[in-house]
């Protein structure tokens, strides 16, 4: 095949290709397709223009699936919110309705006492006790009544474990200390505190809380858990006291002056024709921190009891019994100056610090209980007759007396933190010739260190179980007697060289 | 007796002697005032005022375990994480349920 052949045939091709795709172009359609199809995009158009409208007038609603998505969300939120409501509202009506909160406190304690020249019947002998295992429950009671009345009450149990007989003849002047054989709960607490309006007077009346107060709490490892420092008066009292807070005032913290009246004794033998009058307490306090001084605590008091009771019972060993009561209808009148100065945490360092002086003035009257004895054969014979820290047989029935009581110690946080911080601690007390025990025989403690007349000393290691609940505290007691009077306040103080070891060891948890 | 004496005053020295070296940072009281109160002081109107008492012990430990804090403000710049310790473990012992000291007319 020649060029110009071949030249021909590919011109023919591609004539004959373009021919074909020309023809392709105009496709001829029927009449009723092509408005069918003409009517088709005109509603297209028509809808693209709506859409385009629409757009232009809710440009938000491009988001239409995450909107609902949210508002699926909020809604469960809110079914969500409804049901914790409602459960919040029964959780609060059952909050409301549950006025009192409830706290507690369980002290185990092991001891041994190891008297030494203990005068029993006369005699002078020794005595061990190897050890005496005893309980004791607590239950606070608190209840806010409103913004400005507070309840708060405390329930004791405190017994030896078993049956046992120790413990008879508890008062209110001791009842802390002395375990109940039948193991009952006795009301330790029970007052109100009524904060009047805006001022800064409050009142609190009713069972108060005047056992154990500072220094207790660093022995307890606990915080401040009495009204008055335990060298004024330990015991549990009735009464009413209206407090005076001088914060706003002064600027001094914690500051508060308080002024009290209480009956320490009502005449319970008026109907045996017994005449006595009641014991009544009177006393006035002032109370700050030191300014400057970080978690230091001042306290200066005088308190008033008027009408010590006469002698009212003899111990049962006793060869005598009261047979007249004096006149006066009580055997005199007392007062307690009290200065207590305490520091917690000196300077960060663990340590603290308390010193606690106590000075008793008793004005004593020239009468007392008669005691006699029954001789067979001649009747009833005089014995004596005691007062206050005086006799007639004496001859100082009626003498006026003053006495002292000096309490010391320190305790240190030790640094070991792998030990959750122990506690050592060391106290020491000396009582004079004429300081009244009984007036901090709420001590808690089976012996009751600051009723010595003499010098008492107490060295104790505190360990931390759980920092905030439970600690064992394991310690020795030593005391030396230089008077004891098994008749307490009446008659003449008898010289003794009694001394009493003790080992304890206890564990407390609060809850 | 003597030597129970002599056993006390050992200790008090070996105590004393320790303490002169020793030093707790146990102020956390201290923090809570001084950095807390710039913002939660009554009446300084940038935060509510609250006291320990508000929460009970526990409550104050999720408060810090989920860092509530710094939903509102961030304030790791004004109280150091040490400092934060401290100031929570002096919330936590004052806490509703802490032991809170007893006596009349003590609210």
């Amino acid at each position: 095949m020649g060029k110009k052949q071949l030249a021909s045939a590919l011109i023919m091709l591609f004539l004959l290709t373009w021919t074909y795709q020309v023809a392709a172009e105009n496709i001829t359609v029927d009449k009723k397709v092509f408005e069918k199809i003409l009517n088709h995009q005109k509603t297209l158009e028509n809808e693209i223009e709506q859409l385009k409208q629409h757009l232009k007038e809710n440009p938000a609603s491009l988001t239409v699936p995450a909107e609902q998505s949210q508002t699926e969300d909020v809604q469960y939120l809110k079914e969500d919110v409804e049901e914790i409501s409602k459960r919040l509202d029964k959780v609060e009506t059952r909050s409301i309705l549950d006025k009192i909160q409830l706290g507690g406190e369980l002290k185990t304690q092991l001891e041994s006492f190891r008297y030494k020249n203990i005068e029993l019947n006369g005699v002078k002998t020794d005595q061990n006790t190897d050890e005496i295992w005893s309980n004791r429950l607590r239950i606070s009671l608190r209840s806010e009544i409103s913004d400005n009345i507070i309840f708060n009450g405390r329930l004791g149990y405190f017994k030896l474990w078993g049956d046992t007989d120790f413990g008879k003849g508890s008062s209110d002047w001791n009842h802390p200390s002395v375990p109940d054989p039948e193991g009952n709960l006795h009301i330790e607490r029970a007052y109100i505190d009524y904060f009047v309006g805006q001022t800064p007077l409050s009142l609190t009346f009713g069972r108060l809380p005047t056992t154990e107060g500072p220094p207790s709490e660093f022995r307890n490892y606990s915080s401040r858990k009495a009204t008055w420092p335990k060298l004024m008066l330990d015991a549990e009292t009735d009464g009413i006291i209206a407090n005076l807070s001088f914060d706003q005032w002064t600027g001094l913290k914690n500051s508060m002056f308080r002024a009290g009246y209480s009956k320490l004794k009502q005449n319970f033998l008026e109907y045996q024709g017994v005449e006595l009058e009641d014991l009544n307490g009177w006393a006035i306090a002032f109370e700050t921190e030191i300014p400057g001084i970080k978690n230091s605590f001042l306290w200066l008091s005088y308190i008033l009891c008027n009408n010590v009771f006469a002698l009212t019972d003899v111990p049962e060993s006793a060869p005598f019994q009261i047979s007249e009561y004096p006149d006066s209808e009580s055997v005199g009148d007392l007062g307690i100056y009290t200065l207590h100065l305490q520091f917690s945490n000196i300077k960060n360092s663990g340590l603290d610090w308390f010193g606690s002086l106590a000075y008793i003035d008793i004005d004593a009257d020239s009468e007392g209980s008669v005691l006699t004895v029954n001789i067979p054969g001649v009747g009833e014979v005089f014995y004596n007759e005691v007062g206050l820290f005086g006799d007639r047989l004496n001859g100082d029935l009626g003498h006026d007396r003053n006495g002292y009581h000096f309490y010391t110690g320190i305790s240190y946080r030790l640094p070991f933190k792998c030990l959750k911080y122990p506690k050592l601690g060391f106290e020491y007390n000396h009582g004079s010739k004429y300081w009244i025990g009984e007036v901090s025989s709420g001590s808690g403690d089976l012996i009751n260190k600051l009723g010595i007349n003499g010098d008492a000393y107490e060295f104790y290691y505190i360990q931390p179980i759980d920092e905030k609940h439970m600690f064992c505290r394991i310690g020795a007691l030593y005391l030396d007697y230089d008077y004891y009077n098994p008749l307490n306040i009446y008659g003449n103080q008898v010289k003794s060289d009694m001394a009493l070891t003790s080992f304890y060891l206890l564990t407390d948890i609060k809850f | 007796m003597k030597e129970f004496i002599s056993l006390i005053i050992l200790l008090l020295f070996l105590c004393i002697s320790v303490q002169s070296h020793t030093s707790y940072a146990f102020d956390g009281e201290a923090l809570f005032k001084t950095k807390c109160a710039g913002c939660h002081a009554n009446g300084s109107g940038v935060a509510q005022s609250f006291a320990p008492v508000k929460y009970a012990s526990s409550q104050w430990e999720r408060f810090f375990e989920r860092n509530k804090h710094e939903r509102k403000k961030d304030i790791s710049k004004e109280i150091l994480p040490e400092e934060i310790k401290l100031i929570k473990n002096y919330l936590i012992n004052h806490a509703a349920d802490s032991d809170r000291p007893i006596a009349a007319g003590l609210k």
